[in-house]
């Protein structure tokens, strides 16, 4: 079966990410993980993609993070073909991007500011900002008051936050968030997206992997839909429904 | 500083790691250092015996003894030539077997003419002995260097299988430097993960391990040094008063071979810790 969505030549010059004809295998198990996957997502767009479990949507996330290589077609970032992306220029690459996963993978051991710095330093955020850039991030999540808290003092809702106060610390252009609710209830579910709209507000382009449809449905945006690694629907109404 | 920092918690986090690979670098350092000492000592000696070879040239009977020493001298490789006759090497031979005067008058004088040939360059001894033995009138020749080759021998063994035992000792530091910094990558999976997740440079992240590595090897070379300087001066000390005549490695001598361990030392750690973290930290960690 092809993909439904077809795009012009030269289409991932003008757009912040582009995917182009992109075939994943995974070589070991000899699965295919995605089909000729084509859509581009132009700067400061929300996107949702949306699926069942298997669907694809890590795989392709994956992809975007150079986790992965396709096994053919290209990538294109900001307008750099990833496939050429080597050595260090990878983590140059990744710090274009937050990301947040469901299981929001904080250091245990370190407080909230602690995870926050940590990941200032690895950056190499000059000392003379941290302290500012921590404040206002918990101020955009809401939990400056938990600053000296560690994750276990935390609930799952509010360690979800520390995760995009974390993922999106060093300013980056895109934030991608792998299945950001998927251990929160509804009410937190909604606290999360609201920060992600606001970090899509200031400007960035944030793409949300998800199978919520309370989530989809809050906050009616674009919806890339995959099914069994391929890309069936690209709806642009603001209407599209899960049910 | 955070290389540094991070550094000095892992080897804090895991003692029991860190200790064993401490101890294995002390002693393959300890030993690599005496063993070195010991082997370059020897070659010392060895050097200051080849310095002493002499050639005994001895001449057929009713040879011309002027013009062979004069033939001889003439050789590019030869220093100088002592013409010892029969005369005198029999009256030398009674010196130092008195009761051989009696004999004296029974016999004749069974020893013949000599040249004693002193070299400009030892290690041509045997070259040169062979060349004078070519000359008409010379019935053989015998040197000193002998025994000096078959030390040299000797040694070239000793330093065979001395190099084999440091050769592994100094495999299993390096393969014990490899595992600790393993163990160290494993308790730090979860905030590596964060690391690369974030885009951290793979010298950000391979830095602290490598100054790990370095931490470990450069200690316990330090130590080794203290251990083998100690144990190289009681020995040369010992040594000296039993032969004097011994030649001992000097400060300048022990300064060059503590500057080389140092520096294996920290090629061990570094390189060491550089192929662990390298072969440990995958991008599918992330």
């Amino acid at each position: 079966m092809k993909s439904h969505i077809r795009l012009t030549p030269g289409f991932y010059t003008a757009a912040m990410i582009g995917f182009h004809r992109v075939t994943l295998e995974y070589a070991r198990t000899q699965t295919k993980a995605l089909y000729d996957i084509n859509f581009e997502i132009k700067k400061g767009e929300f996107c949702f993609l949306v699926g069942h479990s298997g669907a694809g949507k890590s795989s392709l996330l994956s992809l975007l993070l150079k986790r992965l290589e396709p096994t053919s077609g290209a990538i294109y970032f900001g307008g750099e073909n990833l496939r050429a992306l080597r050595g260090d220029r990878i983590a140059l690459h990744r710090r274009k991007i937050g990301v947040v996963f469901q299981d929001h993978r904080l250091l245990k051991d370190q407080t909230v500011e602690d995870n926050l710095l940590f990941a200032l330093r690895v950056l190499g955020v000059p000392k003379a900002e941290w302290e500012n850039r921590v404040t206002r991030v918990l101020r955009l999540v809401g939990l400056v008051h938990k600053k000296r808290s560690f994750p276990e003092e935390l609930s799952v809702g509010e360690s979800q936050r520390v995760a995009i106060a974390r993922a999106i610390i060093g300013d980056p252009p895109v934030v991608l968030a792998d299945e950001p609710t998927g251990n929160l209830d509804l009410t937190n579910a909604i606290t999360v997206l609201e920060i992600l709209k606001s970090i899509h507000a200031r400007g960035a382009t944030v793409i949300v992997a998800t199978h919520s449809r309370e989530l989809v449905e809050a906050y009616p945006q674009r919806v890339l839909v995959l099914k069994a690694g391929q890309l069936v629907r690209d709806d642009r109404s603001g209407k599209y429904s899960l049910s | 500083m955070y290389a540094i920092s991070q550094a000095l918690c892992a080897l804090r986090h895991h003692l029991t790691s860190t200790l064993a690979t401490f101890t294995t670098s002390l002693v393959s350092f300890t030993l690599l250092f005496l063993l070195g000492l010991v082997l370059w000592n020897l070659g010392k000696v060895v050097s200051s015996l080849e310095r002493e070879v002499e050639i005994a040239a001895f001449l057929k009977p009713g040879s011309d003894v002027s013009a062979l020493r004069e033939q001889v001298a003439a050789f590019d490789e030869v220093l100088e030539v002592r013409v010892v006759s029969k005369e005198e090497a029999l009256a030398q031979l009674q010196l130092s077997y008195p009761y051989l005067s009696q004999a004296r008058e029974l016999i004749e004088n069974p020893l013949p003419n000599t040249l004693r040939v002193v070299l400009k360059n030892p290690n041509q001894v045997r070259a040169a002995a062979r060349k004078i033995e070519r000359l008409e009138g010379i019935e053989s020749t015998t040197y000193g260097g002998e025994i000096t080759e078959q030390l040299l021998k000797v040694l070239g063994g000793v330093r065979l299988a001395a190099l084999l035992l440091i050769g592994l000792l100094l495999l299993d530091t390096l393969f014990s430097v490899m595992g600790t910094i393993r163990l160290s990558i494993e308790n730090r999976r979860e905030e590596l993960r964060v690391m690369q997740l974030v885009g951290a440079t793979r010298r950000f992240i391979q830095g602290p391990f490598v100054v790990e590595g370095l931490f470990l090897t450069l200690l316990a070379s330090l130590a080794a040094l203290g251990l083998g300087l100690l144990a190289y001066r009681f020995l040369a000390a010992a040594l000296q008063q039993l032969l004097p005549f011994l030649p001992v490695l000097g400060t300048n001598d022990l300064l060059l071979a503590a500057g080389a361990l140092v520096l294996l030392a920290v090629v061990l750690g570094v390189g060491g810790a550089y192929l662990s973290s390298r072969a440990n930290l995958k991008e599918s960690d992330l």
